[in-house]
């Protein structure tokens, strides 16, 4: 059941009348759960398997962990007096072991299923090459096998509930159908944003009463994120899959005007999907966490990391940033450098102080590519963000040095426009891993953008062989800028809702935003018989 | 409270008024199919009902080979072509339906073009909206796309709009489309009668004779469906002359050929029902069609043969079918006369385009430039 299809909002607007129809107000979180597992039965009844299989595993094993934790504490306030120090201690320690092994085997059969399905192949034939380069003979087979819906984001979400269980920071879920909807919940399931128990979980359970400004905020969020997707994201992605199809015959201008493009169609395709999810989400009374906040505005790789995709940047941080950084393998490393020749020296010392968590970010980056796809140029792409931030974390007191002695005035509009203008040059780069067929690919695209740039050549090319015509540009362009000057309002008033632009204006402004939107929909939407839209990008992942 | 919800609900009703009457507009007057097809459909519909002695149902040869203007001129009888490019038997059901829900015609003509296609043409979508996009909504309109094959998207035949948005790029087409298409609307009647012609003339080719070959060769299975399921609904209908023809084409390629043999098998099928079959590409000679110079391609007539054909099918009619003209009001009359005169300027214009330009093809169809110039040559 596509976001794009009539059955989809029929099936929207049932679940929205169901949910504030329910005559059991304790019991109206049953009807979400009903309607997502409709959804996800509908989407892809295969794959049910898998989220179920998640679903039981890491609620039984939060509930598992939580009791050792229990039963422990009970047991050392039993045995306080009776018990030494060293008794408690081991008794900690025994029940830290029990309770790690419990994580671990939660950890290991979802996170397995993940690796196994997306990375099997991958990891197969990467080892085969390298068993072929020694010489022997054996090789692992390769499998035909099929992505569940939305098992990167689900798995990540139970994930991250279950080592929070493990922290002791939320309480394990006892009723196995309240942990079934934090999981399968339907407006997230598709492209996320992955929520954390915390944020969402009360929030799915509380009866929730219908708000007139709630639902419009809602069905306003619902309708930007359906003017991103079917007037500009599915408009470029024809001209984006006609070159990177066979970019070899595209000279490096088409190639720079494509990578140019799908920075505006991924950026409106995911935004609009998240918008589409929250809205819905937000008509029945629950804040999805967003997932966008101006991401090509930002200054530095590092902020962009926390305006794009800030579910997944917080997932990482959380759950493996702090755990790599605060290791003591890591912070023993640092200190080893502290102590040596070069940790005595100003640069060194901060170097020595700063490794842990450039190390670190460069692991996450890796993983953040890993989990994009079983590609070496996903690799590449984690890779290149790392390093860009483990270079700046590192070579932070050069770059104070320099624009020190260049006299920059870092907070002037000048330079806040050339650090925005790099930082975005940087996540093109990025981008030209994502679009390349591979990582040799990539490198060719790249070297084609510097070596083979005939202006006229690649506009011509991008006019008259990508499958668009001058009108879709244009209509590009118009969406383009609509979305610059609602970003623009949006990042001076630290506005996040888009039906808050609107606050406090005439309704006249309102309601002919609302028709404008609706008719571009109608008018410039790519839909329809003899139209393809694309699913949405981060679907696959 | 109370005024506060009415005002909410005052606006939630102004936009979605606003929204529907936008889009129903731009549905009607710019995002749809203009071409000579849906004027010719929209052209029947303006006809006054119950005013058409002859209705022809048809593919494109009907439109191409038969002028219903210039028939009124020579016999007085009124026709009109109910067809349109590559109407398929498939259709033909809902085509008949929705002919005698507006007229009551002495005469049926069917040419069965539609009857000699394959699976694929029978069920192609094209077809199926030329018909359904140009039928107004009634239950043979529902009906018909209810009975879509599979695939298609029914709603976008009820709301053309989800097929056709993409069409506001193309301006020029849309705008000429819309003024030809409010022109004929102001005027209440088609001033062509849906005839469209040109002066081309095939490529050379040796031309089969098959004044007096029989052969036959079997139907596509669905299309042999399609052509019994309509003859019953023929027999049905109540309808008490149905004319079953084959247009004259030239058959110069095996692929021609072995059509014309299927043509042959539909006309024994249609005989078999009690129905008429004639097949004009047998009379050649009496209708005097020349080869070389009477057809704009192997399968339609060009301007000089639509005239010939017209006068031909046209004695055939009065003769074999006693037509006796319906009684038209004065206005209608008018209407006819007026066709009739503007057909003539029309053959007039292609005869002085034809003397300015011996070379040039020459595609004309109803549209606003063309009456133009049409009334700067009426005396």
């Amino acid at each position: 059941m596509s976001y794009t299809t009539i059955a989809f909002f029929i099936f929207v607007a049932v679940t929205v009348l169901a949910y504030y129809l329910f005559p059991v107000k304790k019991y109206k979180w049953t009807v979400l759960l009903a309607a997502s597992y409709v959804f996800y039965f509908f989407t892809g009844f295969r794959y049910a398997f898998f989220i179920l299989f998640t679903t039981i595993s890491t609620w039984g094993a939060a509930l598992m962990a939580e009791r050792i934790s229990r039963v422990s504490a009970d047991c050392l306030k039993t045995h306080k007096k009776e018990w030494s120090r060293e008794e408690r201690k081991a008794h900690k320690k025994r029940t830290q072991r029990k309770m790690k092994l419990v994580l671990a085997a939660a950890l290991v059969a979802n996170l397995g299923i993940l690796v196994f399905l997306k990375y099997y192949n991958f990891l197969a034939g990467g080892l085969n090459d390298l068993l072929g380069l020694a010489g022997l003979e054996f090789s692992a087979p390769l499998m035909k096998l099929f992505l569940p819906l939305g098992i990167s984001f689900y798995t990540f979400q139970s994930m991250g509930y279950m080592i929070d269980v493990y922290r002791g920071n939320v309480e394990a879920e006892k009723n196995p159908l309240k942990f079934a909807l934090f999981i399968a919940f339907f407006p997230q399931i598709i492209q996320g944003p992955i929520g954390s128990w915390e944020q969402l979980a009360h929030q799915l359970f509380t009866p929730h009463s219908p708000e007139f400004k709630r639902i419009q905020y809602g069905l306003e969020l619902i309708l930007w994120g359906y003017f991103k997707k079917l007037v500009i994201a599915d408009r470029a992605v024809t001209a984006i899959q006609a070159v990177t199809a066979d970019y070899t015959q595209y000279n490096g201008t088409a190639i720079g005007f494509t990578v140019l493009l799908y920075a505006l169609q991924l950026y409106a395709d995911f935004s609009a999907g998240i918008d589409i999810s929250r809205g819905i989400a937000g008509m029945m009374g629950i804040d999805m966490a967003d997932n966008f906040r101006r991401p090509y505005f930002s200054r530095s790789i590092n902020e962009y990391w926390r305006r794009w995709h800030i579910t997944l940047g917080a997932w990482m941080k959380n759950y493996l940033f702090y755990p790599l950084a605060m290791s003591p393998l890591f912070l023993n490393a640092g200190k080893r450098m502290k102590k040596s020749r070069l940790g005595q020296t100003s640069f060194g010392a901060h170097v020595a102080k700063v490794l842990p968590t450039s190390i670190a970010s460069l692991i996450v980056f890796l993983m953040v590519g890993i989990w994009h796809g079983a590609n070496g140029k996903y690799i590449a792409f984690g890779l290149w963000n790392g390093l860009i931030i483990m270079m700046s974390i590192l070579l932070k007191p050069v770059f104070d040095k320099m624009t020190g002695l260049l006299r920059i005035n870092r907070e002037s509009g000048v330079y806040r426009t050339f650090q925005m203008v790099r930082t975005f040059i940087i996540v093109l780069i990025g981008y030209v891993f994502d679009i390349a067929p591979d990582f040799a690919g990539a490198m060719d695209m790249m070297r084609r953008t510097v070596t083979d740039a005939g202006l006229s050549v690649g506009m011509n090319q991008v006019l008259n062989t990508c499958g668009l015509l001058k009108a879709d540009y244009l209509v590009l362009l118009a969406g383009m800028l609509i979305m610059l000057f609602v970003s623009v309002i949006q990042e001076k008033r630290s506005i996040d809702s888009i039906g808050g632009l609107f606050e406090g204006k005439p309704f006249i402004l309102q309601w002919c935003a609302v028709f404008c939107c609706i008719m571009s929909i109608i008018v410039f939407g790519i839909y329809g018989p003899g139209y393809n839209p694309a699913d949405f990008v981060y679907m696959q992942f | 409270m109370k005024k506060l919800w009415l005002k909410r609900g005052l606006k939630i009703f102004s936009l979605l008024l606003a929204v529907l009457l936008s889009a129903g507009l731009a549905q009607i007057f710019y995002l749809r199919q203009f071409d000579k097809n849906q004027l010719r459909m929209d052209g029947f519909y303006l006809e006054e009902e119950n005013t058409l002695d002859v209705v022809i149902l048809g593919a494109s040869e009907v439109y191409t080979g038969f002028s219903s203007a210039l028939a009124y001129d020579s016999f007085g009888f009124t026709s009109y072509p109910y067809s349109f490019e590559s109407n398929p038997a498939s259709l033909w059901k809902s085509e008949l339906k929705e002919i005698l829900t507006h007229q009551t015609p002495q005469v049926l003509v069917v040419e069965i073009n539609g009857a000699l296609y394959n699976e694929k043409d029978l069920y192609k979508e094209a077809s199926n909206r030329y018909l359904i996009d140009n039928m107004p909504m009634s239950q043979n309109k529902i009906d018909t796309i209810r009975s879509l094959k599979s695939g298609e998207d029914p709603l976008s035949y009820y709301f053309p709009i989800i097929k056709y948005h993409g069409k506001w790029m193309h301006v020029r087409t849309n705008i000429l489309g819309a003024i030809d298409t409010i022109t004929m609307q102001r005027r209440g009647y088609s001033l062509l009668k849906g005839m469209t012609s040109n002066t081309g003339h095939p490529k050379e080719a040796e031309v089969m004779d098959v004044s007096s070959d029989t052969s036959e060769r079997e139907l596509d299975p669905e299309a042999e469906a399609c052509l019994r399921e309509f003859l019953e609904e023929c027999q049905n209908s109540g309808i008490q002359q149905v004319l079953f023809v084959r247009f004259p084409h030239r058959i110069t390629t095996e692929k021609e050929y072995q059509r014309y043999q299927r043509s042959n098998r539909a006309g024994r099928i249609v005989t078999e029902y009690g129905f008429d079959y004639l097949n004009m590409e047998k009379v050649g000679d009496e209708l005097g069609l020349d080869m070389e110079k009477d057809f704009y391609n192997d399968e339609h007539l060009n301007v000089y043969g639509q005239q010939k054909l017209t006068a031909w099918l046209g004695q055939y009619l009065m003769e074999h079918y006693s037509l006796t003209p319906c009684a038209l009001t004065e206005k209608g009359q008018q209407q006819w006369e007026e066709s009739a005169h503007y057909t003539q300027l029309f053959y007039e214009y292609f005869d002085q385009c034809k003397k300015e330009n011996s070379d040039e093809v020459i595609k004309l169809k109803e549209s606003a430039s063309l009456l133009k110039k049409l009334k700067q040559m009426d005396p």
